[in-house]
């Protein structure tokens, strides 16, 4: 039996992601949480995902200093901003951090379950 | 000599006695308050202590560096609304630097005369240019504020989309039914809640949109025109958003939302009159047709060839119904604000104006739009959209 695919959450309100947990869960896939980007790092490197959501504002390591990092310990992993901000300067820093996919804040979690499944190749 | 009286002026030159003191002493008896010194360091600290509002450069026995002094803080001067005169007999020297002349060589008496009569509209300067740089410090003042304001707007747009997003989250987890079956009530009230997420959604974009309209104009100062904010529109992402909005809108009164979308349909244009274009289209498809189907198709077009030279190719976005369809008579009236058909205005809430937008943002854009009858009843809305309306010689990817 393969084992399902593991997608780390960071926000440092997890309770704003519980809705996309739920339907990733429902999806068949595994699901963690960080709350900031020092935990993040630390998930993927003892449980390493097969992708990224990642929030942008947050104390200390920012969704995209988070994102290079993990991109180092990866270059391949998929990784999705999912943020509040909307400024071009937003969508240029995704982009220069190495983010595949960049989702602003309210989206229907459908959508953002089907650009998760488009970036896993399911 | 009431102006002189009112005047602190600086009167520099190369000789603490001679001419220039005589000069010097002249206008004091009429009024003026002078303060006398030499080319040097010492003329600099004589601006800099207090108010001046005029410097008066005695040139005719001055050092040779004097002018080259002088033009070094011309700038510092001016900034500071500070008049020169320059006495020296080559007037070009004064005209050149935009300074007041007079001759060094006229009599003490005939010296202050003439230094009133310029001190006049000087002065008028003076305070025109006081007045000019209190406003700009207001200005910048205002600008410093509107940009605060402006942050603060940001980060309060971006906490309000993090909320909504938990809100739609939930919201759309019980309208797909995640946590069980609805009763058609209860499912009514949650799509109102996805709607009113969307209206709140789409409020945050609109006042995103001006904030970057401001922006665009640049700080108070500048004389930049506003810009109108358009970018590459990827339309089929606009598609798959109305689809995934009304897709249950449409199952739920037993019609299906097919939606075929070819990747990537681009367009130069505002995003949001745009996706209003495509959702306008659907909900008045879902509304009109009692059941079957509702399709909604973005793809290229490339329309047919003017006099042997191809067309660039356009984006095409279709909605197509099963609904009664409209007759021909009404089809060139069904764009007309507030325009309903007297057979529906009873049975379907409406003002008439969703076509009008429809058309109005189509036009906008450079585009078309026609209605046509659909194979085996019911409505086709067809709007053209050029790709990029910026430049025409523009290569296709």
């Amino acid at each position: 039996m393969t084992q399902p695919l593991h997608v780390l959450l960071v926000d440092d309100q997890p309770k704003g992601l519980d809705s996309l947990d739920l339907r990733l869960k429902r999806g068949g896939y595994r699901t963690s949480m960080a709350q900031n980007g020092e935990l993040a790092l630390q998930s993927a490197k003892s449980d390493p995902p097969d992708l990224v959501v990642l929030d942008v504002s947050m104390p200390e390591l920012n969704g995209f200093q988070t994102c290079r990092e993990l991109k180092k310990l990866r270059a391949d992993l998929p990784v999705i901003i999912y943020t509040g901000k909307t400024d071009a300067a937003d969508r240029f820093w995704a982009s220069e951090c190495g983010a595949d996919e960049f989702i602003v804040k309210p989206a229907d979690p459908g959508l953002v379950m089907q650009k998760i499944a488009q970036l896993l190749g399911r | 000599m009431k102006v002189l009286s009112d005047c602190q002026l600086v009167f520099a030159a190369g000789k603490a006695g001679g001419a220039a003191a005589r000069r010097s002493q002249a206008l004091a008896q009429a009024g003026a308050r002078v303060r006398t010194c030499t080319w040097s360091e010492e003329l600099w600290s004589s601006l800099a202590e207090a108010r001046v509002d005029l410097v008066i450069a005695w040139l005719d026995d001055a050092e040779p560096a004097a002018l080259a002094i002088l033009d070094r803080f011309r700038a510092d001067v001016r900034e500071r609304g500070i008049a020169t005169l320059i006495a020296t007999e080559d007037p070009e020297l004064a005209r050149e630097r935009c300074a007041l002349w007079v001759a060094p060589s006229l009599a003490d008496a005939a010296f202050v005369r003439a230094l009133g009569d310029l001190l006049g509209p000087a002065q008028q300067l003076h305070e025109q240019q006081e007045l000019a740089r209190s406003l700009r410090v207001e200005l910048r003042q205002a600008d410093a504020y509107s940009q605060r304001l402006s942050h603060e707007m940001s980060e309060l747009s971006h906490e309000s989309r993090a909320m909504l997003n938990g809100i739609l989250g939930i919201a759309c987890n019980l309208r797909d039914e995640l946590h069980g079956a609805l009763t058609d009530e209860q499912l009514e009230q949650v799509h109102g809640i996805v709607t009113a997420v969307d209206r709140a959604r789409l409020f945050l974009d609109r006042t995103r949109s001006s904030q970057q309209l401001m922006a665009a104009r640049g700080p108070a100062l500048s004389s930049v025109p506003p810009r109108v904010q358009r970018c590459l529109v990827n339309v089929s992402q606009l598609g798959a958003e109305v689809c995934s909005l009304f897709g249950a809108v449409a199952e739920r009164k037993g019609l299906t939302l097919e939606c075929e979308l070819d990747e990537a349909v681009s367009v130069w244009g505002e995003p949001l009159k745009l996706k209003q274009v495509i959702t306008n289209l659907v909900v008045n498809a879902i509304k009109y047709t009692a059941e079957g189907r509702v399709a909604l198709r973005v793809a290229w077009t490339r329309p047919a060839a003017q006099d042997g030279v191809e067309a660039r190719r356009s984006a095409l976005i279709s909605v197509t119904d099963t609904g009664p369809g409209i007759p021909p008579e009404l089809r060139t009236q069904i764009w007309r604000r507030g325009f309903r058909a007297s057979h529906h205005a009873k049975q379907i809430e409406g003002e008439g104006i969703g076509l009008f937008v429809v058309r109005e943002i189509v036009q906008q854009h450079g585009g078309e739009i026609e209605v046509t009858a659909a194979e085996g009843g019911g409505s086709v809305f067809t709007v053209t959209l050029p790709q990029d309306r910026r430049r025409r010689a523009r290569p296709e990817p």
